[in-house]
């Protein structure tokens, strides 16, 4: 029985870090496809979202075989748990990927004009956030989830400045609204993937410690 | 290991302090301590051999029975030294009743079984006899099916309704602890369901001691959970927070199967 259980938590590992691998790719061909201006390979990120669709739902059906069957406790317990959270979180991250390559999309025709704000770095940092927190859950790494805590008051911090950016273009430029409004989207979407991201590292936390640190802030390492 | 170590509470029912127990010179339970809330449910857990079942029945000295058995340190049941001389063993399992894990039913009628302790001590009021018996039965939710035919023999019950049997004549001698040693392991899904809301009632009125080797059932029917191994509390606290977030990793490798 036990053996038995050992074996799907076994699966359910394997299944998300399987879903992990699309969804961080799929963010960062959708900032690529944005930076090249690539329509092509946005639509693609666009079309392979059913896949991480059918991923989630997959787990959420493995995780619920997994309580009916087992009814877990402890560990095991707040494993199943935080997988069934972090897939959900997983499949959000997926969307915004998503909306970021309809972003491409969007400013096909204007896509060559100089962005407003520097969203490239602001990406580069989403991306670590999701990489570090998606290595803390493999390694079990409460040190590294801490990190990602910590990361995203900077990735929030560019997110208000853009923000101010924006604006401050939208006077200079009334005529540019259209593709200015693009930009601010996409910093929404990056900062949105930060979040999740963060919450991940959050449920990773849960899983070693048995401690619900969301809507808290104090978890995080103190600089 | 002191009972500070774990939860402690601040009016116990049952206080237990240092407690040995040998059976002859093997040692099966080491330096237990350990207090029992009143009007709550503790479970025991452990893998078998552990000391659970006799741990609890060293709570009403059941072990007194058993030959070549010694017991070291102190058992206080409302502040009283149980394992004391001058202790009146009769009143004590009076207060401190026992639900077995097989039903153990005499071959008498429903009515003499249940009021089997109170004809012992001594009580032939016939009134108060029959309200005692509706009380206890409706206590232990059994009355509905056996009111009308009291006199007829218990054996003729379910093991379902036996068990029940035995946890209303344990009630009608109005004990304060109920202890009950693997009450479920012989019933149906069902007729466990029945029992383990009734444990869930009993609450209210008694405190209530529990060995099972159904975590799951540990887990739904108590408020506190003790967890030994090889004759050592390992880890005593809140149910939730034991099956959740055990603070020892033996206690987290028990409940979580992966020994034991």
């Amino acid at each position: 029985m036990t053996l038995h259980l050992q074996k799907e938590l076994g699966t359910l590992k394997k299944m998300l870090l399987g879903l992990s691998a699309v969804v961080e790719e799929s963010v960062h061909q959708a900032v690529l496809s944005l930076q090249k201006c690539d329509v092509q390979l946005a639509e693609t990120i666009i079309a392979g979202d059913k896949q991480i669709d059918n991923l989630e739902v997959e787990i959420e059906e493995e995780c619920l075989k997994a309580l009916a069957l087992y009814q877990p406790v402890a560990v095991d317990l707040r494993f199943i748990v935080a997988v069934l959270k972090i897939n959900n979180d997983l499949e959000r991250i997926g969307d915004l990927a998503t909306n970021i390559a309809e972003r491409t999309v969007a400013l096909a025709s204007i896509c060559r004009m100089t962005p407003p704000f520097d969203y490239l770095s602001m990406a580069a940092k989403t991306q670590t956030m999701l990489k570090m927190a998606l290595d803390s859950l493999v390694r079990l790494d409460i040190g590294l989830a801490k990190e990602v805590q910590a990361l995203d008051d900077e990735v929030d911090h560019m997110h208000s400045s853009n923000f101010q950016i924006i604006k401050e273009e939208m006077r200079r430029d009334p005529e540019g609204i259209d593709s200015i409004t693009q930009y601010l989207t996409v910093s929404r979407h990056l900062e949105r993937i930060a979040d999740l991201a963060t919450n991940i590292a959050e449920e990773v936390y849960y899983m070693i410690e048995g401690e619900i640190v969301r809507h808290t802030s104090d978890w995080g390492p103190k600089y | 290991m002191s009972k500070s170590s774990f939860v402690s509470f601040d009016d116990p029912i049952i206080e237990v302090s240092s407690l040995n127990f040998y059976y002859g010179t093997s040692e099966a339970l080491h330096n237990v301590s350990i207090a029992f809330p009143r009007k709550q449910v503790t479970a025991l857990i452990g893998p078998s051999g552990c000391g659970k079942s006799t741990f609890l029945r060293c709570l009403n000295r059941m072990n007194d029975l058993v030959d070549g058995t010694r017991v070291v340190g102190s058992i206080k049941l409302n502040g009283s030294e149980i394992n004391s001389s001058g202790t009146d063993i009769i009143e004590l399992r009076r207060q401190v009743g026992m639900v077995f894990q097989k039903s153990n039913p005499f071959p008498k009628s429903i009515y003499e079984n249940v009021i089997y302790g109170l004809r012992i001590a001594g009580i032939k009021n016939k009134t108060y006899l029959d309200e005692s018996v509706e009380k206890s039965l409706k206590g232990a939710g059994l009355w509905d099916e056996v009111k009308d035919r009291l006199h007829q023999s218990a054996l003729g019950l379910s093991g379902g309704q036996l068990q029940r049997l035995c946890i209303a004549r344990a009630i009608a001698v109005n004990p304060e602890v109920i202890l009950m040693d693997e009450p479920c392991s012989a019933l149906d899904p069902k007729s466990t369901a029945r029992v383990e809301e009734l444990i869930g009632e009993l609450r209210e009125n008694y405190t209530i001691i529990i060995v099972t080797h159904n975590m799951q059932q540990a887990a739904r029917v108590s408020d506190y959970t003790a967890f030994l191994y090889e004759g050592i509390l390992v880890e005593f606290g809140k149910t939730n927070s034991l099956f959740m977030k055990p603070k020892n990793k033996q206690t987290e490798d028990y409940i979580t199967g992966r020994f034991g």
